[in-house]
């Protein structure tokens, strides 16, 4: 076939027809047909850029012929060939769905620039129409990336307040959903402890497998028919319902290793942030334990002091007995120095008492830490 | 050009043949086409008034103005013009000597259009042998479905042509198809001259 437009030529006139053909057959593939409905049934194999179209045919007219013409093929161009050159009769050409009007008897030049010009505005209808539609496109496209990029936006704000692995497998499933896709998802937690979570209802014991094998992949993309695993570092995620449009398979995949990149950093911090509370804990721990023996020691240390204070001053108090026998000291003498000794081992041993009270208040302090390292 | 087409009365000779591109051969075959058309004008146009068939009357005007004109017989476009628009306008009955003016214009015209056939007649009525008839029909066929314009311009030249007797009536058939772009019943006409089935 040609590469030329094609035109249809259609008039009741052969002679007509014969004319118009010999003016546009240098610049146009050339079909005919010489009734409105011969015209209909061609339409589909002639496949024609335009339609000439002559008015007053028997039975069907060209208005007719262009109403029903419009029906199937509304963006084909249309334009009448009549001797009517009164202004109704050109009303009704266009309300019939013309681009144009030609009268006889035809001027080769202006047929032919007729001709030309409706089909550059049609070609650049077209032409518009397609910049339309891309423009349409990509407005939904960027559209449809905002809210996508919007779920992502949605999870980093609320991974704020993730506090644990667990939290957060459940919080980059539930992120997932809004893709409109059913995923499972797992993450490593402290000591690689696996935790899992589901966007709806519960893990399967497959799936569990299959993420825990994800290790044993070489790429961290697998995609099998409508599901795909991702893996990225720490975090595994296994899609079920893949949609059907590959473009949007690849956006889904992005947005969702840029969710998985996310979890993972988080869960890095919280496995660093718990890592940093374990030592502390463990540090708190050992000194309370060593507090604890520490007092201890005071305590027996201190008991045993007051042991033997009061073991020095029995024993003083004996030997000055004992020596009251050979001074010779008068009854009130002997009286005197006994009062103030004993008074002197009251105020010691009063002391050595109070030492045991602290004792006792450091004890409550090391139950105190205890119960709260146990409980933290 | 020659003296006989520069003195054609109701025709402006030259101004179609520089619509038709200066294509006389093609000229030569609309305007027998016309002359064929409208040879019965002279009782059809007194019958249609007589009968007062207004739309039909109408009708025959409308497509005599627009023919009329492309071939600038312009006194018989005009006629044609005012007797539609007449009627168009619901002036019936349409005085007898608006439609007459179409007749004068006819017979004005009519003269001329035989004087330009019988020249036609005279250069281009050549007879073709069985062969060169074969050669031009299979040249022919497949620029029908190819190119319909190359395909009428080689009919034009053929149409006028006397054949071998054996070939007259299907070609005489083919003629009269083609000429009406009945293209179907002409490809059948064309395929049986040349011996094949239509499907071929």
């Amino acid at each position: 076939m040609s590469d030329k437009p094609g035109l249809l030529l259609v008039d009741d006139s052969p002679n007509e027809i014969r004319i118009l053909m010999e003016i546009l057959k240098d610049s146009y593939r050339l079909t005919v047909a010489t009734s409105g409905e011969q015209a209909l049934e061609m339409l589909d194999a002639a496949t024609p850029d335009l339609v000439l179209l002559d008015v007053v045919m028997e039975p069907m007219d060209g208005y007719q012929t262009c109403s029903l013409l419009k029906q199937k093929h509304p963006n084909l161009p249309v334009i009448f060939v009549s001797a009517n050159t009164e202004t109704d009769e050109i009303l009704k050409g266009f309300s019939a769905g013309g681009q144009d009007y030609i009268t006889k008897p035809f001027d080769p030049e202006i047929l032919r620039s007729k001709v030309k010009l409706t089909l550059s505005q049609v070609m650049q209808q077209q032409k518009l129409g397609q910049e339309k539609q891309q423009a349409t496109a990509m407005v939904m496209a960027a559209m449809s990336s905002a809210a996508d990029i919007s779920v992502i936006v949605n999870f980093l704000r609320a991974s704020t307040k993730l506090r644990d692995a667990q939290a957060l497998v459940q919080g980059i499933c539930e992120a997932s959903r809004n893709y409109g896709v059913q995923v499972c998802s797992r993450i490593l937690g402290v000591n690689e402890a696996p935790f899992y979570a589901a966007s709806q209802g519960l893990v399967q014991p497959l799936e569990q497998v299959l993420m825990d094998r994800t290790a044993e992949l070489e790429c961290r993309i697998l995609e099998k028919g409508n599901r795909l695993i991702l893996r990225y570092e720490s975090v595994v995620m296994l899609v079920k319902n893949l949609p059907e449009r590959p473009e949007r398979v690849g956006e889904l995949r992005d947005y969702l290793l840029i969710l998985m990149e996310a979890a993972h950093d988080l869960n890095m911090r919280v496995k660093s942030d718990t890592s940093i509370a374990e030592q502390r804990m463990a540090m708190m721990l050992e000194t309370v334990t060593e507090s604890r023996t520490t007092l201890h020691e005071i305590e027996a240390f201190q008991r045993g002091y007051k042991q033997k204070n009061m073991q020095i001053m029995n024993d003083l108090m004996m030997d000055i007995e004992t020596g009251f026998l050979s001074m010779g000291l008068s009854e009130d003498q002997e009286q005197w120095i006994t009062r103030v000794i004993t008074s002197k081992l009251d105020e010691s041993v009063a002391h050595l008492e109070s030492g045991l009270k602290v004792d006792e208040k450091l004890n409550r302090i090391i139950e105190q830490l205890d119960y709260m390292a146990k409980t933290f | 050009m020659d003296d006989t087409q520069k003195s054609t009365p109701g025709l402006d000779y030259a101004q179609a043949l520089n619509r038709l591109g200066g294509n006389t051969v093609l000229l030569q075959a609309v305007l027998a086409s016309f002359v064929e058309t409208y040879q019965s004008l002279p009782q059809q146009l007194p019958h249609l008034a007589a009968q007062q068939d207004w739309e039909a009357l109408r009708v025959l005007c409308h497509t005599l103005k627009g023919s009329a004109a492309n071939i600038s017989a312009t006194r018989l476009s005009r006629a044609g013009a005012e007797v539609e628009a007449l009627i168009k306008q619901g002036q019936v009955p349409v005085p007898e000597f608006m439609w007459r003016e179409c007749l004068a214009a006819w017979s004005e015209l009519e003269p001329s259009l035989n004087k330009l056939m019988t020249v036609v007649e005279t250069d281009e009525g050549k007879e073709l042998t069985a062969t060169e008839l074969m050669v031009r029909l299979v040249k022919l066929l497949p620029l029908i479905e190819t190119d319909l314009a190359a395909a009428d311009s080689a009919f034009i030249e053929l149409r006028t042509a006397r054949v071998p007797e054996r070939f007259q009536a299907n070609f005489s058939m083919f003629i009269k198809q083609f000429d009406a772009f009945d293209l179907k019943g002409a490809k059948v006409s064309l395929n049986r001259m040349l011996g094949r089935d239509s499907n071929e």
